[in-house]
């Protein structure tokens, strides 16, 4: 099994720092996912990881060797493309085969390694077609039959799920993460998607300007954002610029009570998580405000609450709790307990909650 | 129900005479254009020459009896087949590896490397063709040059090897185009793919693009082959009166001896030569590749 | 030279100055004459000394149709069986002139329909063409690297030649009369084996065929070839580019190139075509085209002057001048053409 390290890796692109000093340490057997919007440096990592793009400054370990100086085709790594990237003129059962071959596997292990992988995805039956007659879901599956046919060291999977249909996604998103477990692989998987990240990941490490925003479990980055951008990247927020004075934070006209205290004053960023705000409450932190919007969505309603003139707060509670649709023009208190609140400072720094 | 069925009948009807309105001149356009002097090519080959009638209308075989019964047509036919092979196997030669650098090259002089391989093209053949004259002829650049090196000039004008070199750098730029669209058209993550299973370049090369590029390389090779066996500036410019191809030949027959009967069968003969073998060419490729 | 000149300039001055005043007489006289030629340097010669002097103070349009001679052929065999041609003068090569004469596609032609015939070299009459200019087929060589230069065709299978002889390959049939004079005496022998023998003969001795005519210039110029056989109004030509090069009449005699122009059956202005072979034979008319051209004038009345007079002088004792008899040689062209491709260019 292989432990994965990113020593402060880097490419620049001449005056532009696409990956600017990522540092990550994958023990053997998790599945990170590098998460953030396009132009991050996240599939840019993963090509410098493959070895398809030369890295400017760093290093790629693979338990602690270097594997900078190796072409790709010596990494033995696993890759699985967007695009699929299957070999068209080739069955399924030889595209599973290719990499087999090129490691001279003897004729019956290798045929019974493509078997193997053929019922692990379920694709005994389409061993004999072509890539063009099947479906995207089964595409992606022989793509990661192919890949994982190798025993490869570490798997490397560029948005797998972004060209299936909604409802694909699950599935095949379900046996990508149900055969890393079995065969215990580190992998590293990239999407600019955060429910696919949350439903896959071990690890998510959310990338911004081609460095680290924050790395960790799903809890940590959905409970404890470290920075504005995770807390709406991550989830959703309502995010709120005002003044932190005396266990309140003033925005414009409206004044909003928070539930939890801080020990810092001034500029600050106050983060709300609609889904943890409710009507009429009985939680600490409050504001007033009118209805403007309700809708109701079936597992949950959402009222738009006018806080202040330009300033608006969504509230999203389970239509299984108590309380009804409000009209528009009610007067309402929107209510919150301290886990639905962050505070940063002026610099996007998380402030200290004083017990 | 069976009264509306009716405008929606007429209308499909009426569609199909307008599409047919459309493409009825075009087709007869093609069809004169094409198939009127190929048929009268034929007319003409089976009539028998006159110096002074020039034609005499008859139904005789003799024109081709006298190709087909003769070492030294059939002799020029073969030149003619052996060097559009030459050429075509070496346009594909040079042309794979130039058409791959170039579809894959991320490089901003692309452009500029495509403008280089295009603009050939905007000179005429004939222009170009004194350009290797220039190069090859007694005295010229390169004689000149290895005479200065080893005291000994180096004749290439009026040899075959100028004949191919010439044709090769005329069709060249097809080539290359017409392989790079080709491979262009591949997704490079399949490379990257066969590459990350563990295939160096040259297995990569062998088993993924070159079995991707074969129908455009096919097509390419077949342009080069038909524009090779019919090429008859850069034989007459660059091989001389002592290398004969079947396109001199033919206009030679034609023009000097006005022999019209004979030079249509050496046409006939020439076009027939080029589409079987173009069409066994197809044969090489296997099926699942055909474009 | 001059005064002939000027009086043509005075007689277009004056055609020009009638017009406006005689316009009935003017549209009378107005017609038009189509003439098939050669392009470039003949054309433009035959424009500024035959039809803008000579024609035009008559009235006579004269449009060119400039084009090669093969086609200039294929047309008129093909426009045989038409009442009306498209052409009332074609200028031909004697040999193809003899050509469409033999198939009976050409108007005979006299000094009734063309009076200045009267004055054409005897050598040069025939019933069919009314000679334009002609050329002598030399030994050329250059006399930088010959000092003794060839006297007779057989001398160039001397070993010291070979590699170094060029012939044009266009030429082929002059050459085989040039190796029929040399080996039978007869210039019309182009198919007697002794013939042959002297043309394998000279293959034998690497012998170049050229393409083109201005490629054996360039041959000469480069050092490729000493010598060859050559036109003398090439020879010429050549001299006044600057390229080292000189004539040697061979003492077997020279064959001639007679170019000519000829008059179809069916041209639709055959009164016109008369006059502009007239014309091309008036007096000076030709002597333009052997100062840019060397071609020797066709008529006896029209001697050349100066530098040009001196080139196309013929050295003492210097008078045997064959013409083909094309009545044999003409039928025997496809044989001789398919014998050369076979023996010759691929010998």
């Amino acid at each position: 099994m292989t432990r994965l390290t990113l020593d402060r890796l880097e490419k620049r692109y001449g005056a532009m720092l696409a990956v600017d000093q990522i540092s990550l340490d994958i023990p053997s057997g998790e599945m990170v996912v590098l998460l953030g919007p396009s132009g991050c440096g996240k599939t840019t990592t993963l090509r410098m990881i493959a070895g398809f793009i030369e890295a400017s400054g760093g290093d790629v370990l693979l338990d602690g060797q270097s594997i900078l100086d190796l072409p790709p085709y010596r990494r033995e790594m696993g890759l699985v493309f967007q695009s699929y990237a299957l070999f068209p003129h080739m069955t399924v059962a030889r595209n599973i085969a290719f990499g087999l071959e090129m490691r001279n596997t003897p004729r019956a292990a290798a045929s019974q390694r493509v078997q193997e992988m053929l019922r692990l995805t379920r694709l005994e039956r389409l061993a004999d077609r072509f890539p063009r007659q099947l479906s995207g879901g089964q595409q992606q599956r022989v793509a990661l039959a192919r890949a994982l046919a190798i025993h490869p060291r570490v798997l490397l999977l560029d948005e797998p799920l972004s060209n299936l249909d909604a409802s694909l996604r699950a599935e095949v998103g379900r046996d990508i993460r149900l055969m890393q477990r079995a065969a215990g692989l580190t992998t590293i998987m990239v999407t600019h998607d955060q429910d696919e990240a949350m439903a896959m990941a071990d690890r998510l490490v959310v990338l911004r300007d081609g460095r680290v925003e924050q790395s960790g479990t799903q809890e940590d980055l959905y409970e404890r954002p470290a920075t504005p951008f995770v807390a709406s990247f991550i989830g959703r927020s309502t995010m709120l610029e005002g003044t932190l004075a005396d266990g309140t934070v003033g925005v414009e006209s409206a004044r909003l009570a928070l539930a939890g205290r801080y020990a810092g004053t001034g500029a600050c960023t106050l983060a709300l998580r609609p889904e943890r705000l409710r009507l009429n409450g009985a939680g600490a932190g409050r504001v007033d405000g009118v209805v403007e919007l309700a809708s109701y969505l079936g597992p949950v309603r959402d009222h738009l609450v006018r806080i202040a003139p330009e300033r608006h707060l969504l509230v999203r509670e389970p239509t299984a709790a108590a309380g009804r649709l409000h009209d528009a023009g009610d007067t309402v208190t929107v209510t919150w307990d301290v886990a639905a609140e962050r505070v940063f400072d002026q610099a996007g720094a998380p402030q200290a909650e004083l017990s | 129900m069976v009264e509306e069925e009716h405008p929606a009948r007429l209308k499909s009807v009426s569609k199909r005479t307008a599409a047919t309105g459309f493409l009825g001149p075009a087709t007869l356009v093609v069809t004169v254009m094409l198939a009127a002097p190929l048929l009268l090519l034929l007319r003409f080959s089976l009539n028998r020459f006159d110096i002074k009638e020039l034609m005499i209308e008859t139904v005789t075989a003799e024109n081709y009896l006298r190709f087909f019964t003769d070492p030294f047509y059939l002799g020029v036919l073969r030149t003619t087949v052996l060097v559009a092979v030459t050429s075509t196997v070496l346009c594909l030669l040079f042309g794979l590896p130039l058409a791959y650098r170039l579809a894959r090259s991320q490089s901003r002089w692309k452009s500029l490397c495509m403008l280089a391989i295009v603009l050939p093209l905007f000179v005429g053949s004939t222009v170009r063709m004194v350009g290797w004259m220039i190069l090859f002829a007694h005295g010229g650049m390169l004689d000149s040059a290895v005479r200065w090196v080893n005291g000994v000039g180096l004749e290439v004008m009026y040899t075959p090897f100028a004949v191919v070199a010439g044709i090769v750098s005329i069709n060249l730029p097809y080539v290359v185009l017409t392989i790079q669209s080709a491979i262009e058209t591949i997704d490079i993550r399949i490379e990257e793919a066969a590459q990350s299973l563990g295939a160096p370049p040259g297995r990569q090369f062998w088993l993924v693009v070159w079995p991707l590029a074969l129908p455009g390389t096919a097509i390419a090779g077949i342009l080069c082959f038909i524009l090779a066996m019919n090429a008859y500036a850069t034989p007459y410019l660059l091989g001389g009166p002592r290398f004969q191809m079947m396109a001199p030949l033919l206009y030679w027959e034609f023009s000097t001896n006005n022999n019209w009967p004979f030079a249509s069968a050496l046409a006939l003969i020439l076009m027939s030569t080029t589409l079987v073998l173009t069409a066994c060419s197809n044969l090489l490729i296997p099926r699942r590749y055909r474009a | 030279m001059t005064d002939l000149r000027s009086i043509s300039r005075r007689a277009m001055l004056a055609g020009a100055s009638a017009l406006p005043f005689a316009p009935g007489l003017a549209r009378a006289e107005e017609q038009q004459v189509v003439i098939a030629t050669w392009g470039g340097d003949y054309a433009n010669l035959l424009r500024d000394n035959v039809e803008v002097p000579v024609l035009t103070p008559q009235g006579i349009k004269v449009v060119q149709d400039i084009g090669d001679e093969d086609p200039r052929v294929a047309k008129a065999l093909a426009q045989r069986r038409l009442p009306r041609g498209t052409d009332d003068v074609l200028c031909l090569q004697a040999v193809r002139a003899h050509e469409l004469g033999d198939a009976g596609l050409l108007e005979p032609l006299d000094a009734t329909k063309v009076p200045n015939l009267a004055h054409v070299l005897p050598d040069l009459r025939n019933t069919f063409y009314a000679p334009h200019i002609f050329s002598q087929q030399v030994l050329v060589y250059n006399p930088n690297t010959v000092k003794n230069p060839p006297k007779r065709l057989t001398d160039l299978l001397d070993p010291k030649y070979k590699g170094k002889v060029g012939v044009g390959d266009i030429n082929y049939m002059y050459v085989m009369m040039a190796c029929a004079l040399a080996a039978t005496g007869d210039v019309n022998k182009v198919e007697a084996p002794a013939t042959r023998e002297l043309a394998m003969k000279l293959n034998a001795n690497g012998l170049r065929l050229y393409p083109s005519t201005d490629s054996i210039g360039a041959g000469l110029k480069s050092g490729e070839i000493d010598v060859g056989l050559m036109w003398k109004a090439r020879v010429v030509m050549w001299q006044n580019a600057g390229i080292p090069v000189a004539a040697s009449f061979q003492e077997e005699g020279t064959v001639l190139y007679i170019s000519g122009m000829v008059v179809p059956k069916n041209a639709p202005n055959k009164a016109g075509a008369y006059r502009y072979l007239n014309a091309m034979l008036e007096r000076g008319s030709q002597s333009r085209f052997a100062e840019r051209m060397g071609y020797q004038p066709t008529v006896d009345n029209s001697p050349l002057e100066g530098k040009v007079a001196e080139q196309l002088s013929l050295p003492a004792g210097v008078s045997k001048f064959f013409t083909p008899d094309y009545g044999i040689t003409g039928p025997l062209q496809s044989s001789v053409s398919e014998w050369w491709k076979k023996n010759i260019q691929h010998g």
